[in-house]
């Protein structure tokens, strides 16, 4: 999973002075106003605004932040009378593990459960935006949502932003039907079946997947596979690593979020303690202001009265 | 009416000069005064925009179309004519000044439309600019066609 960089806002009118110039016995020259042609036209949605002053600036030198690939492992097993997804918890920056113990399980309706590989932030939004969408449908019809419903959701949400959305989903989940399992790309494309891995550790997982699977597994047995596939991304696939997260949905009960479900790099106790302790440097001086001066009068309190 | 599901490109032989831009209610010239924005370069509207821009931009657009179609074809052309018209009765008879709205459609639109139901980006990041809000008589001005 990865964690999207702070974009730096520039300020709307450039003073370009110390830029990088390809052709330095050329004097710079300031544009007038880029932004005069930015706000005419304001489109309802997801913002384009600034694409074309981004192409502007990056023409001139200034390095724009970069997408990097996924790293995640995200696997989902369906045993008999329900169905298991888990994920590991690392958060990647390109080389920096941005966070030890994020959440890549998200809840699109108390028994669909959703993981997510990608861009973080996308996965987070687009799972939450059509969390919404299937509660106002489930409300407008009065019925359980089912997971096919949000399938087709979440395909066409997806589809319609041509992949721009990078948001790689397992979707699982319980509804009337039964217990489903499917797998969503960030373009749109789906799939189905009894195991799915997803992230740049999936092929990690794949491998103890296509060993272990078999058909009709318990719970147990299929938590425990799950678990396995995972640890095997944390390991083998530098993208993902920490703890094992796991949501257990089966048919006719609630679904449980086991949050933390293995955790198989706990940090070491130091061996000494280095915080030092209170009092270690000396005060040399020490003043005080007293910026309000503070009074106290008695109020006298009506004596409270029977009615 | 088409049966296309996807939005087709919107490639422009030729544009004029207020396509960009809020034209005065008379004269088919750019309202600069009103807009305060300084002058504005139609190769910078033309050129160099996002892939996504265009298909969002008229993806709604597109959907209704085709759902007009369908109905033509499998109801008679009363159908789609009725709708649109209905549709048409909502949007002329409800007056909602810029600085008064959110941006977003109101309840009758959204159930014209069949989206009473379902949220989406734009229902979120509405078309509204809030730094400067159209003021209410450019509204009016625009409703009586003064």
């Amino acid at each position: 999973m990865v964690a999207q960089p702070v974009q730096k806002v520039f300020p709307l009118t450039l003073k370009i002075t110390n830029l990088p110039s390809s052709n330095s016995s050329r004097p710079w020259r300031i544009p007038v106003r880029i932004d005069c042609y930015l706000s005419h036209i304001k489109m309802a949605g997801l913002s384009f605004d600034n694409f074309q002053r981004n192409q502007y600036i990056a023409s001139k030198g200034v390095a724009m932040p970069k997408a990097t690939s996924t790293g995640t492992t995200i696997v989902g097993c369906k045993f008999n009378g329900g169905v298991v997804i888990a994920a590991d918890t690392r958060a990647t920056a390109g080389p920096i593990v941005a966070d030890k113990n994020c959440e890549k399980l998200h809840k699109l309706s108390p028994k669909i459960w959703c993981a997510g590989a990608g861009t973080a932030a996308d996965t987070e939004m687009v799972t939450q935006l059509i969390g919404s969408n299937l509660e106002l449908h489930s409300l407008y019809t009065n019925r359980e949502p089912r997971v096919i419903a949000s399938l087709t959701l979440l395909k066409q949400h997806l589809f319609k932003y041509q992949g721009h959305i990078g948001a790689y989903l397992i979707v699982a989940g319980v509804d009337p039907t039964g217990a489903h399992l499917f797998s969503i790309h960030a373009h749109g494309s789906t799939d189905v079946g009894p195991y799915q891995t997803l992230g740049s550790g999936s092929l990690a997982a794949m491998s103890v997947m296509e060993t272990q699977w078999k058909e009709n597994m318990t719970k147990e047995e299929c938590i425990k596979l799950c678990a396995d596939a995972i640890e095997a991304g944390i390991w083998n696939d530098l993208g993902s690593g920490s703890n094992v997260d796991v949501c257990v949905m089966e048919v006719g009960k609630d679904a449980q979020l086991l949050r933390n479900y293995i955790t198989p790099n706990i940090r070491e106790q130091k061996a000494k303690s280095y915080k030092f302790k209170k009092g270690t440097t000396a005060i040399l001086r020490e003043s005080i202001y007293n910026l309000v001066d503070v009074e106290e009068t008695e109020i006298p309190v009506p004596m409270e009265v029977d009615a | 009416m088409s049966m296309r599901l996807i939005p087709k490109s919107d490639f422009q032989s030729e544009v004029n000069a207020t396509k960009f831009e809020t034209s005065a209610v008379h004269v088919d010239l750019p309202d600069t005064l009103r807009a305060g924005k300084g002058p504005l370069s139609i190769a910078s509207q033309v050129n160099g925009h996002h892939p996504l821009e265009q298909r969002l931009a008229n993806w709604e657009e597109t959907q209704h179309s085709r759902k007009l179609e369908q109905y033509k074809r499998m109801f008679g052309a009363a159908e789609p004519i009725r709708r649109v018209m209905e549709l048409q009765i909502v949007e002329k008879t409800d007056f909602k000044p810029a600085v008064l709205t959110d941006g977003s459609r109101s309840l009758h639109q959204d159930v014209l439309l069949g989206k009473e139901m379902s949220v989406d980006w734009e229902d979120v990041y509405t078309n509204i600019d809030e730094e400067n809000p159209r003021d209410f008589h450019t509204d009016l001005e625009r409703k009586v066609g003064i």
